[in-house]
């Protein structure tokens, strides 16, 4: 249960206040501020912060801290989800990620919004579509009161409001299947991991109910919906069955961990610290069995403190290096069928040892239509409305937090 | 509108003048300039009586910004908001919901006591209110009221109870979480609605969902469920074990939060996740891991908190996590929180299965860049050796190398740890030992010195030579070193004093005498103490090997989520570690449970005829419901679309009928008291009636169904389950119980399944003694002529069957051991064992025997003697649907029909397929073969010659490895390739198997409740007899007799190496399905509602 709520720039200073049980002075904030300046890196800060009388939660997003303050006992994830759940709706109302400017900009809104999401400091209305149906986003201040009763949220199905009409009806969705990994210095992976989540962008007339099958459902044990989505029914049959929201939104997330996940890169990394330097050289190119094309590749190596400019080379693309972040990155764009090659030193800062720990480099990149799992989406059936409906399916696979270890 | 928020600039006067102001767009602008003066914490309140006047604007948005600035500025101004609430008044009464919803929710959250009464007044109009929207508003100020006026709780309670009678999921979610904050323990209000609550359960909204679990936790908690079975009331969970039958209503409770756990939402399974931590028995948690550990790929903040609950699971079972250590592998992108929150973990869930694996991880920690994750790093690789000694060696010498040249908080943590491991093995570790000496000048922290002193006193035997030159070196420095390292010094010197007298004499003297003088009283005392044993011979002096030298027992580390256990899961305090205000310890069990019987849900009708007597306020909303109801109704119409007319009229005679009864039971509560026992057995009676009459409208809806099925096969699964979703969503509005039985969702446990595979590796032992003996009967009638064995073996087998009391399936292991050369022998061997069953049953699996020895003549010689077979066995046996594989037309000419056999295949798990293979063309075709990749398919073998208009038979064999997924391979001849499918259907995949019944009602009283799913069937339709032969027929089961008539047990495993045991049931018209398998009795019972719908 949330007291306030109060929105912070990277300054500290408060920009939104909204007290839902009682006032909360702004002190609080600026403790909240002290106490995460301590940290060297306030992402270190430990999101559950306790003062005397009450504890604080916060989340940190594009430079923006969301803090609530909670004067009792109660499930502290609610919080944390509420929050989260928050800069998103931000993010879905503006039209981009809710950095200082934009909530200054939308103040107004965002009183709003806060007003129908929460209620004595218990969540109300989180879903995004009926949100949309109540706050009145466009500016246009001639609407008339009567015509903001949000008809959706008293049926069934309160994501949906009736009566809504598309030409033509088409509904895409996204597989978008992220492989977390860490792969050792000969090339074995640790752990590989697939993270993924189905992104839905929905124009259908009336309402559809959309039954989907997979063709391996056994793959996704540990699949979670949308609210929209009739857990029961996937209990039993093993079918995604939904009717779903107007628009964009985030049908499922699923993850699967199987040896057999497509890598669709490999990586030969060699790395060795000598006296005052560090010797890097590494190799990524495209697996023998991969066939589609693997675009928007690029590699970050995070470095310790104590390097200066490193002197490197690479085959493809080109090699930055942050100074203030000591981190490498080289970014490759398309990888060619021969291997990309990046090697060189890193100098030491003088008179300091080299340090214990190796580097890991992140990569990242992005292979369109190759389901890295194997999964498959079988059929998608629309029951309850007689037209005809465009279907796509698409299948994304990602570099989400994919480690190659020296 | 930025503009609004930079203007730096403010002109007050023109600010109010614009409120006054006529156009509502500079009234606006005023109203968002002022809004954005109070985000930037400036003063406002002197626009207090501007704003305040615009409160009665029709404007939405005007208001809504007015409503905003009161709120803010309520507390301050308590008069000048009195103001506002006739305006507030008038919006109660508002056509727009949206506008009475609003009204409620800001005039509830303006703080001034004085009008509480006010507002308690309108939460008691809104609560009857007709749109749901609204009534949860009510719901939701329930609390605020609570706040303002305390004294006034007897009263909201009363509300809230009127509330939860609301069948609306969105109230249900606001009432709940006003019971929450009001009443928290007021759990008879519950008793009743307890059932109800748990139905509507994934139609509440994910928030209400919370509050809802959390209150059904200590509800459970509270209203102990498992019939106090334990004798210590501590922990009753702890003593369940799979045999516990469980309460019904326990059961009900976490199927249906079970559901929940899909949700994408972390704080709704984290609350699943602790009513299945503090409630299911342990075997159940198994579901648990993978459900939290999803969201480890959330945002840090959310992983923080769900480290934090895997943790406190972890301390009580760590075994549910040791599968999943990869998932706490650390990533340089985790904050320093969540890298020693995972370290901690890992540590946790380490045993000797996984140790190897661990070790190597948190091995690379050691070389971390944070020192906090470094230190966590030291302790977690000192746990898991302790819980696994067999990397002692290697960990020590890891940890040796952190004790040079390392930050202090790192030499400190590893000397404290290495002096742990030390004793588990010293002896082995003497040069650990005498690197130590040389540290101690080195170490400057004080616990690290202290556990080095420490280390050489204990061990000083097994380093004679150096300990007194430690103790030199510590008299030296002994001035300035820290309480604890003195505290050490002198257990050093007492230690040393009794095993080295002559050498440490005068050294143990002189520390004895600084430390007398000491400034810390401790060490004086604890001096004295030393040197008044040591030196003043008292009778206790003689024990002095004992005081000092005992050998002490091996530390455990504790876990370090170990204490947070004492706070319940997922709570705040449970993370912080300390109880924070409002914390209320999760309630224990009751040593004698309530009676369950108070949770039988009250009827609505006689809820109503209560408020009747009350006020006329019942009748509006018992409007209201009715009105509810037929909108539900309606919906549920528009969803099924245009149905025929001739069902809504059917439905609509049953409804009036509905209605009528309900009427007159209301007039009947009326005169009578409705409490009284009687009263209430006229009303279950009632029920019961109204159940049956559901029951037909179901049965009548089912029909419907059928009809449009047969228009629409593709459909008709989805129409299927569209037809029971409305039935249970009605049956749940008149709360029977038996609607319950209908959701389902099962477990499977492991112990069981081990037991049962242990059971099963018995029975194979017997059975191989048995196979030597039988096959020599095998030999000879191999040896006689083929149109002779027939008949033979017939008889032989017969006489087998007598004199072979009970084998066990058998054919398994002779497969396995015998080469496959011989087919027809295998075969026989299968009609002995089928023979092998009880008496009454023996003919008709005659006769199948006779069918099998055809089959196996068909293998050989082509023929068309299978018309001869007499027709009586085709209506005795269960005659299998003949599929086409391959049809005349697509075929060319070739036409290929299958049954699935009955028969166990040569083998292993898999199934025989009967070909029958016809040739329509004019010419021969040659060389017919099978063609597939997958290892799971055992072609029929080669045909070379299949002459024109011939008919031929064979087997092909495929291991269909419990799955309906369609098998695909070619049929291919010289020329051609024909691709082909198989689809099987789950009853096919099973084994049937003998047992008897007292074992059968045995087991499934084991797996009753999460294990099994039922489905209902009328029998005014059909006949026992009839569902008896349909059940054969589809699915390959053993059929017990049972002892009670009209009771069919049927016994069966499901074809693959960890067979599953899986029972079906048919009693009271109620088929029930069950098996540790949840997968395979949900696809079971779908056929047979298919297939005993449909017939």
């Amino acid at each position: 249960m949330i007291k306030t709520l109060f929105l912070i720039n990277n300054n500290g200073d408060v920009i939104i206040e909204k007290h839902w049980r009682g006032l909360t002075p702004r002190s609080v904030a600026q403790y909240f501020w002290n106490e995460i300046s301590n940290y060297e890196n306030k992402k270190d800060a430990k999101p559950i912060i306790q003062t005397q009388k009450e504890t604080l939660i916060f989340i940190e997003r594009v430079d923006m801290y969301y803090l609530a303050v909670i004067p009792i006992e109660g499930s502290p994830l609610m919080v944390v989800e509420f929050l989260d759940r928050l800069s998103q709706i931000f993010a879905k109302f503006f039209g981009k990620m809710p950095t200082e400017d934009v909530i200054k900009e939308n103040f107004v809104i965002i009183y709003e919004l806060l007003d129908e999401m929460m209620d004595n400091g218990f969540p109300l209305t989180t879903e995004p579509s009926v949100l949309e149906e109540m706050i009145n986003i466009s500016k246009q201040r001639s609407v008339k009161s009567s015509d903001l009763i949000p008809t959706g949220s008293l049926s069934n199905t309160p994501w949906r409001k009736p009566g809504i009409k598309h030409s033509p009806n088409e509904i895409l969705i996204d597989f978008i299947e992220r492989i977390d990994t860490i792969i050792e210095v000969n090339g074995t992976p640790v752990t590989t991991e697939i993270d993924a989540k189905a992104l839905v962008d929905c124009r259908l007339s009336g309402m559809p109910e959309l039954t989907m099958s997979f063709n391996q459902p056994r793959l996704v044990e540990d699949i979670s919906f949308h609210p929209c989505v009739r857990y029961n029914h996937w209990e039993q049959y093993q079918k995604v069955n939904f009717v779903p929201p107007d628009g964009e939104f985030q049908l499922l997330t699923y993850s699967i961990k199987s040896p057999n996940i497509q890598v669709p890169i490999y990586s030969d990394p060699i790395f060795k610290w000598e006296k005052n330097k560090g010797v890097l050289d590494l190799k990524i190119g495209i697996k023998n069995n991969q066939e589609k094309p693997v675009e928007n590749v690029s590699i970050i190596i995070p470095f310790p403190k104590n390097i200066e400019k490193p002197k490197l080379v690479c085959s493809d693309g080109s090699v930055l290096f942050d100074e203030s972040s000591k981190k490498i990155k080289w970014k490759i764009g398309k990888l060619k069928e021969r291997a990309s090659h990046l090697s060189g030193t890193i100098p030491l800062t003088p008179d300091t040892a080299p340090p214990e720990e190796r580097p890991t480099a992140l990569a990242e990149f992005r292979v369109v239509s190759l389901s890295a799992s194997g999964l498959k989406v079988d059929r998608i059936d629309l029951h309850n409305e007689n037209y005809k409906v465009f279907k796509g399916v698409r299948f994304i696979t990602e570099a989400g937090n994919f480690q190659i270890r020296f | 509108m930025s503009k609004f928020y930079k203007i730096k600039v403010i002109r007050r006067n023109e600010i109010k003048d614009s409120l006054d102001n006529e156009d509502i767009n500079a009234k606006l602008d005023a109203l968002h300039l002022i809004v954005a003066m109070m985000s930037r914490g400036k003063y406002t309140d002197d626009f207090f009586p501007d704003v305040i006047k615009n409160i009665v604007t029709e404007e939405m948005e005007v208001k809504k910004l007015v409503y905003l600035y009161l709120l803010h500025h309520a507390e301050k101004e308590p008069d000048l908001a009195l103001l506002s609430i006739s305006a507030f008044q008038k919006d109660l009464k508002h056509t727009n919901q949206l506008i009475r919803a609003l009204a409620l929710r800001v005039m509830s959250s303006i703080k001034i006591p004085m009008i509480s009464q006010l507002i308690l007044l309108a939460i008691k109009d809104s609560v009857n209110d007709s749109s749901p929207y609204v009534r949860r508003s009510a719901a939701l100020a329930i609390p605020k009221v609570f706040q303002l006026s305390p004294d006034l709780k007897s009263s909201l309670i009363e509300l809230i109870e009127g509330l939860f009678g609301d069948d609306h999921p969105m109230v249900i979610g606001g009432v709940i979480a006003a019971f929450n904050e009001v009443c928290p323990d007021s759990y008879p209000i519950i008793n009743p609605f307890f059932r109800k609550i748990l139905s509507k359960l994934p139609d509440i909204d994910e928030w209400g969902q919370v509050s809802c679990l959390e209150l059904l936790m200590r509800y459970a908690r509270t209203h102990d469920f498992w019939n106090s079975i334990s004798s210590d009331s501590e922990n009753p969970q702890d003593n369940i074990n799979e045999k516990t039958p469980l309460d019904p209503d326990l059961i009900l409770l976490l199927k249906s939060s079970s559901l929940l756990f899909r949700s994408h939402n972390p704080a709704v399974v984290s609350a699943v996740a602790s009513i299945f931590f503090y409630l299911a028995p342990p075997s159940q948690l198994l579901l648990l891991p993978k459900f939290l550990i999803k969201f480890l790929k959330s945002s840090p903040q959310t992983q923080f908190i769900i480290l934090y609950n895997i943790g406190t699971i972890c301390s009580k079972y760590p075994e549910l996590f040791r599968p999943y250590y990869q998932e706490f592998i650390l990533s340089v992108t985790d904050p320093e929180y969540i890298r020693k929150l995972k370290v901690n973990i890992l540590a946790e869930i380490t045993d000797q299965t996984n140790i190897y694996n661990t070790f190597k991880e948190i091995r690379n920690y050691l070389h971390n860049s944070s020192i906090p994750v470094v230190t966590e790093a030291i302790r977690a690789i000192s746990k898991s050796t302790l819980k696994a000694p067999v990397i002692l060696d290697s960990c020590l010498t890891c940890l040796m190398k952190l004790v040079h040249n390392r930050p202090d908080e790192i030499i400190g943590q590893s000397v404290s740890m290495i002096k742990i491991l030390l004793q588990t093995k010293p002896e082995e570790h003497i040069d650990i030992i005498t690197e130590f000496t040389k540290l101690i000048d080195k170490i400057s922290q004080p616990e690290a010195k202290a556990s080095a002193i420490w280390v050489v006193g204990e061990y000083s035997d097994k380093i004679p030579t150096f300990a007194p030159d430690v103790l030199r070196k510590c008299a030296k420095s002994f001035k300035n070193e820290p309480v604890l390292v003195k505290h050490q010094i002198l257990n050093l010197a007492a230690k040393l004093f009794l095993r080295n007298k002559e050498q440490t004499y005068s050294l143990v003297e002189f520390i004895l005498k600084l430390a007398k003088f000491d400034d810390d009283y401790d060490i004086r005392d604890r001096a004295r103490f030393v040197s008044y044993l040591l030196f003043n011979g008292t009778p206790i002096s003689n024990h002095l090997n004992e005081i000092f030298l005992t050998t002490k027992a091996t530390l455990v580390l504790p876990s370090e989520f170990g204490k947070l256990e004492s706070f319940t899961l997922g709570t705040l305090s449970n993370i912080q570690n300390q109880p924070i205000p409002g914390y209320v310890p999760l309630p224990n069990f009751p040593e004698i449970p309530p009676d369950p019987s108070l949770r039988k849900p009250i009827k609505s009708e006689s809820k109503k005829s209560k408020k009747s007597k009350k006020s006329k306020k019942s009748k509006k909303s018992k409007k209201n419901n009715q009105n509810e109801k037929n909108n539900q109704n309606e919906q549920n119409e528009q969803s099924k679309q245009s149905k025929k007319s001739k069902k809504s009229k059917k439905k609509k005679k049953l409804r009036l009928t509905k209605e009528m009864k309900k009427q007159y039971s209301f007039l009947f509560s009326e005169d009578e008291d409705f409490y009284s026992s009687t009263e209430s057995e006229k009303e279950e009676n009632l029920l019961k009636s109204e159940e049956k009459e559901e029951s037909l409208l179901k049965i009548e809806e089912i029909e419907e169904k059928t009809e449009k099925d047969l228009e629409n096969k593709e459909n008709s699964n989805i129409s299927i389950s569209k037809t029971t979703s409305s039935y249970s969503s009605r049956s749940t509005s008149s709360y029977s119980s038996r609607s319950y039985s209908t959701s389902s969702s099962s477990y499977s446990s492991e112990s069981e399944s081990e037991s049962k595979s242990k059971t099963e590796s018995k029975s194979k032992t017997k059975s191989k003694s048995k196979s030597k003996s039988k096959s020599k009967s095998k030999s000879k009638s191999e040896s006689e002529s083929e149109s002779k064995s027939e008949s033979k073996s017939k008889s032989k087998s017969e006489s087998e069957s007598k004199s072979k009391s009970k084998s066990k399936s058998i054919l398994d292991i002779s497969n396995s051991k015998k080469s496959q050369n011989n087919l027809s022998n295998i075969q026989l061997d299968e009609i002995i064992q089928k023979d092998n069953q009880p008496s009454n049953q023996l003919i008709s699996n005659l006769d199948n025997s006779e069918v099998d020895l055809n089959s196996l003549f068909f293998n050989s010689i082509p023929t068309q003697s299978k018309h001869k077979m007499p027709e009586k066995i085709q209506e005795e046996i269960p005659n299998f649907e003949t599929r086409i594989l391959l049809n005349r037309v697509k075929g060319n000419g070739l036409e290929i029909n299958y049954q699935i056999s009955r028969k166990s295949s040569v083998y292993q798990y898999h199934t025989t397929i009967q070909l029958t293979l016809t040739n329509h063309r004019k010419e021969t075709i040659n060389n017919i073969t099978m063609a597939s990749e997958s290892k799971y398919i055992i072609p029929f073998p080669k045909i070379n010659i299949l002459n024109s208009k011939q008919t031929t038979d064979t087997i092909c064999s495929i291991n269909f490895r419990v799955k309906t997924e369609t098998i695909s391979f070619t049929i291919e001849t010289t020329t051609e390739k024909f691709p082909v499918k198989i689809t099987p259907k789950i009853g096919e995949m099973l084994v049937s198997k003998e047992i008897n019944e007292d074992e059968f009602d045995k087991e499934i009283q084991k797996l009753k409740g999460m294990n099994q799913t039922s489905i209902k069937i009328s029998l005014e339709t059909t006949t026992i007899e009839e569902i008896s032969r349909i059940i054969k027929q589809n699915v390959n089961m053993f059929q017990l007799i049972s002892s009670l008539e009209s009771t069919l047990k049927f016994f069966g495993l499901t074809n693959e190496s960890n067979s599953k045991k899986i029972y079906i049931q048919f009693q009271d018209s109620l088929l029930k399905i069950f098996s540790e398998n949840f997968f395979i009795i949900h696809i079971l019972l779908k056929d047979l509602k298919a297939v005993l719908i449909n017939k």
